[in-house]
C-alpha cells in the first residue's frame, strides 16, 4: 500500500485505510474506489493524506531505497518476532 | 543480574543529587499531594508559570486530546486531563532541562510516546488514560539520570551501542549492570509517583513481566516501538528496542489492525509540528 496526499490521488485508486474525520466518524471504507467527488470532500474536512492499494504513485527510487534501508537498520535491536517485522514492514510502506 | 558495583549505585542514587523542584512547582505538588484542592487553587497556581501553563496547554492540545476544540484555558485543560499529567509535566520538565543538552530528541520522542499512548489507551478503553500519558512521558527517565550522574559510563554506553549495533538497554546492562527502566522505577518512587505510573516506567521494555498493569505497560512499550520505527528519536538512540511477545499478547490486539492503527498514528505525528523534523526524509 502507499500513503499519499490528496492533490496525488487519481480516480480509480482503491482506500486501503478507512478514513475517519476528526471526530472518529467513518467517512469512507476502506476497499472504495476514490472518485473527485470523494477528494473534494476531504480536502473539505481537512484530510491531508490517505493510504491507497498498490503503489500508484511514483517517487525517487533512491530515496525509497535509502529510507527503507535506514528503517531497516532502526529494526534490527526489535528482535526476529514476526508481529514486530509487520510493523516494520507497514511503516516502510507508510513512510514511502 | 550481578549486583550494581557499589560506587556506580551511589553515584547513580545519591539522592542529593536529584534536580531540585522551583519552590513554585513544589507548593503546586504538594497542592495535588493533599488531594484536597478547588480546581481553582490548582489552576491559579500553575497559571503563575508560564512555561509550565504553556507545556500543559500544548499536552491538552495534542492531536490526540485536541480532536474537539481548542482548549485556552489551565482549568479546563486540567478538567480534561486529570491533574496526573500536570505532576509528569513538573517533574519532567527539572530533569528534561537536563536531557535537552544530554540526550537531544528525548523529549520529543518522550511527548511523542505519551501522545500515541493515549490514542492507543482510547482504542483499548483504559480508563487511567492521563496516568498512561504520564507515565509515557517520562518512560526514559531513568536514561537522563543515567546520563547527569554517571558521564563517563554514558559514554562508554553510546559507544558501544554504536559499535555493535546492540540496544542501549544491553550496552547499560553490559557497561554499568543496571538499566534505565530500573532507574526510572527507582526516580518515581523517590517523587512519590502512584504505582500505575511506577509500574509502566519500570516494565516498559518487559510488560509480559508486569503483574498489576500488564496492559498499560504494554500500551507504552508498543507506542515506544511505533515512535522509534518512524524516527521520533534522540539522535544518539535510534535502535528500536526489543519487541516483547507476551506484552503483545496481553493487548489481544488483532494483527489486521496494525495497518489502520499506524496509519492513524502517522496522521497524529504529522499534525504536530515537533515532530516534523524528525520526518523531514519523508517523502511529501
Ligand atoms: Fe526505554
Ligand atoms: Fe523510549
Amino acid at each position: 500500500m502507499q500513503r499519499v496526499s490528496i492533490d496525488e490521488v487519481r480516480p480509480a485508486m482503491v482506500l486501503a485505510v478507512t478514513i475517519k474525520d476528526n471526530n472518529g466518524n467513518i467517512l469512507f471504507l476502506k476497499g472504495v474506489e476514490l472518485t473527485d467527488r470523494h477528494t473534494v470532500l476531504l480536502n473539505n474536512r481537512d484530510i491531508r493524506k490517505v493510504v491507497v492499494e498498490g503503489r500508484p504513485v511514483k517517487r525517487e527510487e533512491n530515496e525509497i531505497e535509502k529510507l527503507h534501508k535506514e528503517i531497516d537498520e532502526r529494526f534490527v535491536t526489535a528482535g526476529p518476532n514476526s508481529i514486530v517485522l509487520k510493523i516494520r514492514d507497514i511503516i516502510k510502506d507508510l513512510l514511502t | 543480574m550481578t549486583p550494581v558495583a557499589a560506587d556506580i549505585k551511589e553515584r547513580l542514587f545519591n539522592i542529593r543529587e536529584l534536580p531540585t523542584i522551583p519552590v513554585l512547582h513544589n507548593r503546586i505538588l504538594k497542592l495535588m499531594d493533599g488531594g484536597n484542592y478547588s480546581l481553582d487553587d490548582l489552576s491559579n497556581l500553575i497559571e503563575r508559570d508560564q512555561v509550565l501553563s504553556g507545556k500543559v496547554l500544548k499536552l491538552v492540545n495534542s492531536p490526540f486530546y485536541g480532536l474537539y476544540s481548542r482548549v485556552a484555558s489551565v482549568g479546563k485543560a486540567i478538567v480534561l486531563i486529570g491533574s496526573n499529567p500536570v505532576r509528569g509535566i513538573i517533574l519532567s520538565t527539572s530533569l528534561f532541562d537536563i536531557a535537552d543538552e544530554k540526550l537531544p530528541g528525548l523529549w520529543d520522542h518522550s511527548y511523542c510516546c505519551s501522545v500515541v499512548s493515549g490514542f492507543l489507551a482510547n482504542r483499548f478503553n483504559m480508563k487511567d488514560i492521563g496516568e498512561i500519558m504520564t507515565a509515557a512521558l517520562l518512560h526514559d527517565i531513568g536514561k537522563v539520570l543515567i546520563r547527569k550522574q554517571l558521564p563517563e559510563e554514558s559514554a562508554e554506553i553510546d559507544k558501544t551501542v554504536q559499535s555493535r549495533g546492540i540496544s542501549v538497554m544491553d550496552a547499560e546492562k553490559m557497561i554499568i549492570n543496571v538499566t534505565h527502566d530500573a532507574v526510572g522505577s527507582w526516580i518515581a518512587g523517590q517523587w512519590n509517583f502512584p504505582p500505575i505510573i511506577n509500574d509502566i516506567i519500570a516494565y516498559h521494555h518487559k510488560p509480559g513481566l508486569c503483574g498489576t498493569y500488564p496492559k498499560e505497560a504494554a500500551i507504552v512499550h508498543l507506542s515506544d516501538i511505533i515512535v522509534k520505527g518512524i524516527g521520533v528519536s534522540a539522535s544518539m538512540d535510534r535502535a528500536v528496542p526489543l519487541f516483547d511477545e507476551q506484552g503483545w499478547k496481553n493487548l489481544a490486539l488483532p494483527e489486521d489492525e496494525l495497518m489502520d492503527i499506524l496509519s492513524e498514528v502517522l496522521d497524529i505525528i504529522e499534525a504536530e509540528p515537533a515532530f516534523s523534523q524528525y520526518l523531514s526524509k519523508e517523502k511529501r
